[in-house]
């Protein structure tokens, strides 16, 4: 009933209309407006109400969304050790320094086991890589353990390592593991289709209560700790979903987290589907939502594989190494698909890695765009890897937009450029500056874990392009600081359709604030990544970061 | 010992459905365990199914059809788990039979996958002219084991298709019906073709090895059963008496049959693609 009004040294309201102000007025965790304590008066005089000037000092922003995020990915890789190539900030106030070196991270991994090994029957780490960390086997695991099992799991999740206690803890067959083509078992490491065998054995463990529970738990740190207030689970309803209903309604209904979720299901045939109008069943979920987990008539859809394991679909010259990529969905089924959800009027969200993949993905669109005209349709190209400028100027023609990880420059552009589709295509990947030019709408997400959930950081990238070794990658797709702050407020919001509730500090709209502690406008562009998130203001009630 | 896998691959349009539905009707004594992507295209007579629940079919001549689901692996184990006399896997279209034979070898009661890959001759024109499938296309009949070519046109005028069969698949056998892709498969010679290495990260080293000499086909097949762990495939020929064999090694499944008589230069050697691990054998340059 009473009317809060938050004062602050600037609050950046993300309308192009009125841009800045140092007061906002927030009633019933809706806001009244922004301005002045001088022109918000006509709301105040006479009514009950509270100036809060916790913030006076602070910088405001809306609060940040990220529109691509997979919490079941995240709670089961939560609860694991990680010991990574690069710097994460975890909950429970645990900042993981990176780690370089086959000596380092073999020191690192034994004393994480000494202090954690005991917690759980397997002890799981995650966030290995060979480029930074050596070539580590069965030999290394079992001197760090010979009875407890150990399991180093790659950061993109498709070589596990393991040593003799987990082989025999998981039931392996030796002799399967022996003639496996993606197995060595002298060296205890089982990659792409030979870790598929493992995982197997390992989700019964990961997807039990006292695993997963504590990873969604972890999860809403994780958020927090990012300074969100919205994000997207852009892939929902993949394994079953009642079991992640469940899951999701415990974390979100029990803890009451500081953030709303908007769940985009999945739109993958599985078997039976043929027999079900996929249309009817998606609108039937509609009705499930609550507040902090909402559906829409959003679908999510895939055409090409990971990027993290180089399964793109490219087109010419293709990769270097002459391999190729994956269709997860083949150009038939694809088309038919998404014909049935663009007649019914859905907003569709592509995930397109490869330049190929993304050329299905436009072509698809302008097949659609002939049968039945749409505006305003928001088909989302999401991750946006490997791209052209040409690909950009046609999805500006057919109205398509973006939600980009760009993180994948940094962690990969180099890398990429080496062993993968040489320089050309690496340095340019995830072309916003080309979207900017282009006046695409765009938006910036991170599908943690495979990049930090620090929308910060993904400004960083965007904003400097630096790759892993510090050196500027592809200068020309670089974008100005405003551009990378719309991405994580109020084109994220476009993005999800969500523009009507969150996004800008506007009248009517969901009183999410993001609190930091300097201005991303004024520091040098280098810093952005730094900038600390004092907390957050969730419909109007304030939040503020713990130390763990 | 091992049961045998028949991976059915092929792009759409090549007939894997009406194959399987084929082999299902009349598996001639075999009681085999199939999987498939969805029951939606699965044509059973209503006589032929003795129980149908959720995702498994069983049917009265002793076969079962099961959905796969999203996960190969563990449909793959389950099917294993009821000791069939074969299990028949159907790839999906746009699947890589190559890294689906792959996913096939964690279940450990399973053999090495054959794949029998299916060619619809008068789309194999337009599939090699579509960007999006044809390096897909071109795979899936390179890696074939065996090779079924449908839709052939009346006039003979698929010589376009034919010539890419040979250049990919040199040494693939041809059959027409699923049952000939089971016992020894022999291929023509050019043993350097048949070898796809395996483009996912493996280090692979393809070596000459010399074939010792042998008084009986047994003493070739001890020849392949002494090759290192890590081995992915070898082929030779070799000569006892005036009979020639060909010897091949594909995944760990050995096979030594009579053929005709090859090119003298090929005699005595076995041809190895393998991992760097185990070396240590005599190596002819």
């Amino acid at each position: 009933m009473t009317i809060t009004v938050f004062t602050a040294r600037r609050i950046h309201t993300m309308c192009e209309s009125a841009p800045h102000a140092t007061a906002v007025a927030v009633k019933d965790g809706v806001i009244l407006e922004a301005g002045t304590l001088d022109t918000l008066q006509p709301w105040l005089s006479g009514k009950d109400h509270v100036i809060d000037r916790q913030f006076e000092d602070k910088i405001l922003m809306p609060g940040f969304i990220d529109p691509h995020i997979h919490p079941y990915i995240a709670s089961i890789i939560l609860p694991a050790s990680f010991v990574t190539a690069f710097e994460w900030d975890l909950p429970g106030n645990r900042k993981v320094p990176a780690t370089r070196g086959q000596n380092e991270y073999l020191s690192e991994l034994r004393d994480q086991f000494e202090a954690r090994g005991l917690e759980k029957p397997l002890f799981v780490a995650w966030g290995y890589h060979q480029i930074w960390h050596g070539k580590i086997t069965r030999a290394h695991l079992n001197a760090i353990s010979a009875d407890r099992p150990v399991i180093v799991i790659h950061r993109s999740f498709h070589t596990l390592i393991m040593n003799d206690a987990a082989i025999d803890a998981l039931d392996l067959d030796r002799e399967m593991m022996a003639r496996h083509p993606q197995i060595d078992l002298e060296e205890g490491r089982l990659y792409e289709t030979g870790a598929m065998a493992a995982i197997n054995k390992l989700n019964p463990y990961f997807f039990s209560p006292d695993w997963f529970d504590d990873g969604l738990r972890q999860f809403h740190k994780v958020v927090h700790n990012g300074g969100h207030t919205t994000v997207g689970d852009m892939s929902w309803g993949v394994f079953d979903r009642d079991l992640e209903w469940g899951a999701y309604a415990r974390a979100m209904g029990t803890e009451k987290p500081p953030y709303r979720m908007l769940l985009v299901t999945t739109g993958m045939p599985h078997p039976g589907s043929e027999d079900i109008d996929a249309v009817a069943d998606l609108d039937g979920l509609l009705e499930k939502g609550t507040d902090r987990l909402m559906f829409r008539r959003s679908v999510k859809l895939f055409t090409d594989g990971a990027i993290f394991s180089e399964q793109m679909q490219m087109n010419e010259p293709g990769f270097i190494d002459g391999h190729s990529g994956e269709w997860l969905m083949g150009p038939e089924l694809y088309e038919e698909v998404v014909r049935k959800y663009w007649h019914a009027g859905y907003k569709i969200h592509v995930h397109c890695t490869g330049d190929l993949g993304l050329d299905l993905a436009i072509d698809t669109l302008a097949k659609m765009q002939e049968e039945k005209p749409r505006f305003d349709h928001r088909y989302t190209i999401e991750h946006f890897g490997i791209s052209t400028e040409d690909q950009v100027r046609r999805m500006k023609a057919l109205g398509a937009i973006a939600s980009v990880n760009v993180y994948y420059l940094h962690e990969l552009g180099e890398a990429y450029w080496l062993h993968s589709v040489g320089h050309e295509r690496a340095s340019q990947m995830a072309r916003v500056g080309s979207l900017a030019r282009e006046g695409v709408a765009f938006a910036l997400h991170t599908d943690y874990t495979m990049a930090p959930a620090l929308p910060l950081t993904s400004a960083w990238v965007a904003v400097n392009r630096i790759a892993e070794s510090g050196a500027v990658l592809g200068p020309g797709e670089r974008i100005s600081v405003h551009q990378a702050m719309r991405a994580i407020t109020i084109d994220a919001a476009w993005i999800l359709g969500l523009e009507d509730m969150i996004g800008s500090i506007r009248s009517g709209k969901k009183a999410d604030f993001t609190v930091l502690a300097e201005d991303p406008y004024e520091v040098d562009p280098v810093r952005l990544k730094d900038i600390a998130v004092i907390g957050t203001v969730f419909e109007g009630d304030v939040h503020l970061l713990q130390d763990g | 010992m091992t049961i045998p896998v028949l991976l059915v691959s092929g792009y759409l349009g090549a007939g894997k459905t009406t194959l399987i539905n084929a082999f299902l009707r009349a598996p001639k004594g075999l009681r085999a365990t199939v999987l498939v992507n969805d029951f939606g295209k699965i044509n059973i007579d209503a006589e032929l199914i003795a129980n149908a629940d959720g995702d498994t079919i069983a049917l009265t001549n002793g076969c079962a059809c099961c959905t796969i689901g999203d996960d190969l692996l563990a449909a793959a184990l389950r099917a294993a788990g009821n000791k069939p006399d074969l299990v028949v896997v159907e790839a999906s279209g746009v699947a890589d039979p190559g890294r689906l034979a792959n996913v096939l070898m964690g279940a450990g009661a399973l053999a090495p996958a054959r794949c029998v890959t299916l060619v619809n001759a008068m789309a194999a024109g337009a599939n090699q002219r579509n960007k999006y499938i044809k390096s897909l296309f071109e795979r899936q009949i390179a890696r074939a084991d065996a090779l079924i070519v449908n839709r052939r046109p009346p006039d003979g005028a698929d010589a376009g298709c034919e010539a890419l069969l040979r250049r990919l698949a040199p040494s693939a056998a041809r059959i027409d019906d699923l049952h000939k892709a089971l016992g020894p498969l022999s291929g023509t010679a050019n043993p350097a073709a048949r070898f796809a290495p395996d483009l996912d990260h493996a280090n692979f080293a393809t070596r000459t090895l010399a074939i010792p000499e042998a008084r009986t086909a047994d003493d070739l097949r001890a020849v392949l059963e002494g090759l290192p762990p890590g081995t992915q495939r070898a082929k030779g020929f070799a000569r006892i008496g005036e009979q020639t064999f060909a010897l091949h090694q594909v995944q760990g499944e050995i096979s030594v049959t009579p053929c005709s008589p090859v090119r003298d230069a090929l005699y005595g050697q076995l041809v190895v693609i393998g991992t760097e691990a185990g070396a240590d054998v005599s190596v002819v340059d």
